[in-house]
């Protein structure tokens, strides 16, 4: 597989505040990798390394091979950052227009890439309207547009469900999957265990700029999840089991007197944070 | 380029549909100069309207005195008695229109009506002022035809004018008897004066005279009642012809100032909503992204100066060296820009941005003549001036408007516009940051 982004041993500094402690990994083609982690974990910065907005104090970053810090190393990248960085007095159409341009796009090939994306964020009937008229689900989608909008190889996604209602959450989860299955690296930043669960091939946890763990999201589970937990109620009684072997634990605490209910959870990517870092995700 | 000017094109568009900055870019600085200009002007209305006009009289006969007074009487003139000199002075430095010189002999051709050269004036005005001359000259020949008028109902004045020119007829009539009909008619006009004057109990006292050898010298001159012959005196105004040409240029500036904050001010929320971060992340170098912002206000400073100057000729503000605009343009918007691009790096934040950013504004209108004349400060406020683009800019733009630079005197003022901008600009790009953080 191609290798889209290269970081190697990343350190930066604000003034003397660590932000990023040697932080290392890699984007392939055809892969949505989750960067899994509270705010202040690093991840704006990260990204904000990748587009060269900011010089490492130690390490590298490559986009294709290439130094960020370099127009045409950024023109394979596409950034939806946290902030909806929109024109509000602009319509959505005008805005697509106007980041297609600067992005070399010109005449017919700009127009048809506007139709599109706002097809595929479902934009087409408000396109003539400000965006500042524009929810916050509709704002998100238009946001990530705009970073789809040149088809580049890499997206860079930072919280791009943050405030969304789920109708358009769903609507933003499509349009990332497509990208996977159009051979595009995604790095997908966020801090909703759910998303990076349900969307990413691998998932980098991260925590005061440190990477903590990095793999797919069952080997996650199998190496930091920790056992399922069995709950089950018997009159006013609450049992909390933890096992690996649910079934067997189930029949024995039958076997010890009638259950009300019970319920089993399987190990997520919150407890693998938890026991990670001992604490919860989102404190 | 077509970066450039997509990045422009936006920021032109935002700015357009920013009423609030709109009206201040555009609306406040014609308001400033219309109200200034209106409550500092003399004569108010009545000055703009009325054509100022001196008279000059070098016949000294009741006839030119009276064509003089029945003049002054009109009313869409200011009009003033001067000498010669006086006259052409006036007009010289713009302070008259035209002057109408009455020559010698005005007194004694009025009298003749049918015999003899029109009486003659002389309209000396300014060549850029063409419209009003044009105007003058048909009050001219309709005070002209006054003066027929008047005639005419004075018979028994006019019957010995009648008589001479029929007496002078007579021996051509014998030879040419195409010349009938109008010995004829001439007979005829006798007697209706004669009929005329005995009704109006005049004949009497009409005294019956030998026509005067004199007057029998040259044909009719038909009824031309005046002949205006005009001489153009081009215009070398020193000071301003009316307040409005002092209130523009402080005016604009409040537009350019309004042009530098607003512009400045987009950079850092361009910065703090992330659109700026956006930009970055495109294949795009800074100078790409600074230099669109700059040629977007480049582009409303030139189009701001240009509203005004077009809005000022409806209040004769006009340029006595048009010329010189072709530096003063480019230069104030160059120093504007580079002023735009030191406002986008005074603070972290917006509002500390927008705080010291008009302060700073403020502070060099208030210096640089924006809030007061220049010419109404104290000896140590002009020197402090120095320091500020205002009163370069508002001094470029006098120089060409009405103080009579030339391009020796414009174009160091023009050298200190660019260098400032210049200055301020560089202290921007080194200055700029791409996120708040």
């Amino acid at each position: 597989m191609d290798e889209l982004l290269t970081v190697e041993d990343l350190h930066f500094f604000y003034g003397e505040r660590r932000a990023l402690d040697g932080l290392s990994l890699t984007l392939q083609a055809g892969e949505v990798l989750g960067l899994l982690g509270p705010n202040g974990a690093g991840k704006s910065t990260l990204i904000a390394l990748l587009t060269g907005l900011l010089r490492p104090a130690a390490g590298r970053v490559a986009v294709k091979g290439e130094d960020p810090r370099t127009a045409a190393a950024r023109a394979g990248l596409g950034l939806a950052p946290q902030e909806l960085a929109l024109y509000d007095d602009l319509s959505a159409r005008e805005n697509l227009r106007f980041f297609g341009r600067i992005q070399g796009l010109r005449g017919p090939r700009l127009e048809q890439r506007v139709r599109t994306v706002l097809e595929e964020s479902g934009l087409t009937e408000r396109a003539a309207d400000r965006v500042a008229g524009f929810s916050g689900g509709m704002k998100r989608r238009l946001n990530l547009a705009v970073a789809l909008l040149h088809e580049p190889a890499v997206l860079l996604l930072d919280e791009p469900t943050a405030g969304v209602d789920p109708q358009s959450r769903l609507a933003l989860y499509e349009l990332v999957e497509r990208q996977r299955a159009l051979g595009r690296g995604v790095l997908y930043a966020t801090h909703y265990m759910e998303e990076a669960q349900r969307l990413c091939d691998r998932v980098a946890i991260v925590d005061h700029g440190r990477l903590l763990a990095l793999d797919t999201v069952p080997a996650l589970l199998a190496v930091h999840g920790g056992p399922a937990l069995l709950v089950a109620e018997r009159g006013a009684e609450t049992l909390r089991v933890e096992t690996r072997a649910p079934l067997e634990d189930l029949a024995r605490l039958q076997a010890a007197g009638p259950l009300d209910s019970f319920t089993l959870r399987q190990p997520d990517l919150e407890q693998v944070f938890l026991r990670l870092t001992g604490r919860q995700l989102r404190d | 380029m077509g970066t450039l000017f997509a990045i422009a094109g936006k920021d032109l568009r935002l700015l357009l549909r920013d009423r609030a900055g709109l009206f201040f870019t555009f609306g406040f600085p014609f308001l400033y100069a219309l109200f200034f200009g209106a409550i500092f002007s003399p004569d108010g209305d009545e000055a703009n309207r009325r054509i100022p006009l001196r008279l000059v009289d070098l016949d000294g006969s009741p006839a030119a005195a009276a064509f003089l007074d029945s003049l002054a009487a009109r009313p869409g003139l200011d009009a003033r008695r001067d000498s010669l000199a006086g006259a052409e002075s006036a007009v010289r430095r713009g302070r008259a229109t035209a002057a109408l010189i009455l020559q010698p002999g005005f007194g004694r051709k009025s009298e003749r009506l049918f015999s003899g050269d029109p009486p003659e004036v002389e309209l000396l005005c300014d060549p850029a002022r063409r419209a009003e001359a044009g105007l003058l000259q048909g009050l001219l020949m309709e005070q002209g035809f006054r003066r027929l008028e008047t005639r005419f109902q004075q018979p028994g004045r006019l019957l010995p004018e009648v008589r001479a020119w029929r007496d002078s007829l007579a021996p051509h009539a014998a030879l040419d008897p195409s010349l009938g009909p109008l010995t004829r008619w001439t007979g005829e006009l006798e007697r209706f004066l004669i009929h005329q004057a005995r009704v109006d109990s005049l004949a009497a006292a009409a005294p019956v005279t030998q026509a005067d050898p004199t007057r029998t010298g040259g044909l009719p001159a038909g009824f031309e009642p005046l002949r205006v012959r005009t001489r153009e005196l081009a215009a070398q105004r020193v000071g301003p012809q009316s307040y409005f040409e002092i209130s523009f240029p402080q005016g604009l500036i409040w537009g350019l100032i309004s042009v530098a904050a607003s512009f400045g001010l987009s950079l850092v929320v361009e910065r703090k909503e992330g659109t700026l971060r956006r930009l970055r992340a495109a294949p795009l170098r800074r100078r790409q992204i600074l230099g669109g912002k700059a040629l977007a206000c480049g582009l409303a400073v030139l189009g701001l100066m240009v509203a005004m100057l077009i809005f000022g000729l409806f209040f004769g503000v006009r340029a006595e060296r048009p010329e010189l605009l072709l530096a003063v343009l480019p230069a104030t918007a160059l120093a504007f820009t580079g002023l735009m691009l030191l406002v986008s790096v005074l603070g972290k934040t917006e509002r500390a941005a927008a705080g010291i950013g008009w302060s700073l504004l403020m502070l060099l209108a208030m210096i640089g003549g924006g809030m007061v004349p220049l010419f109404y400060m104290p000896e140590w406020m002009r020197v402090l001036g120095h320091a500020s683009p205002v009163k370069w800019a508002i001094l470029a733009f006098e120089g060409a408007l009405w103080r009579g630079f030339g391009w020796a005197e414009l174009l160091p003022i023009c050298g200190i516009l660019t260098a400032f901008g210049a200055g301020c600009a560089l202290i921007g790009l080194k200055a700029f940051r791409w996120s708040e953080t």
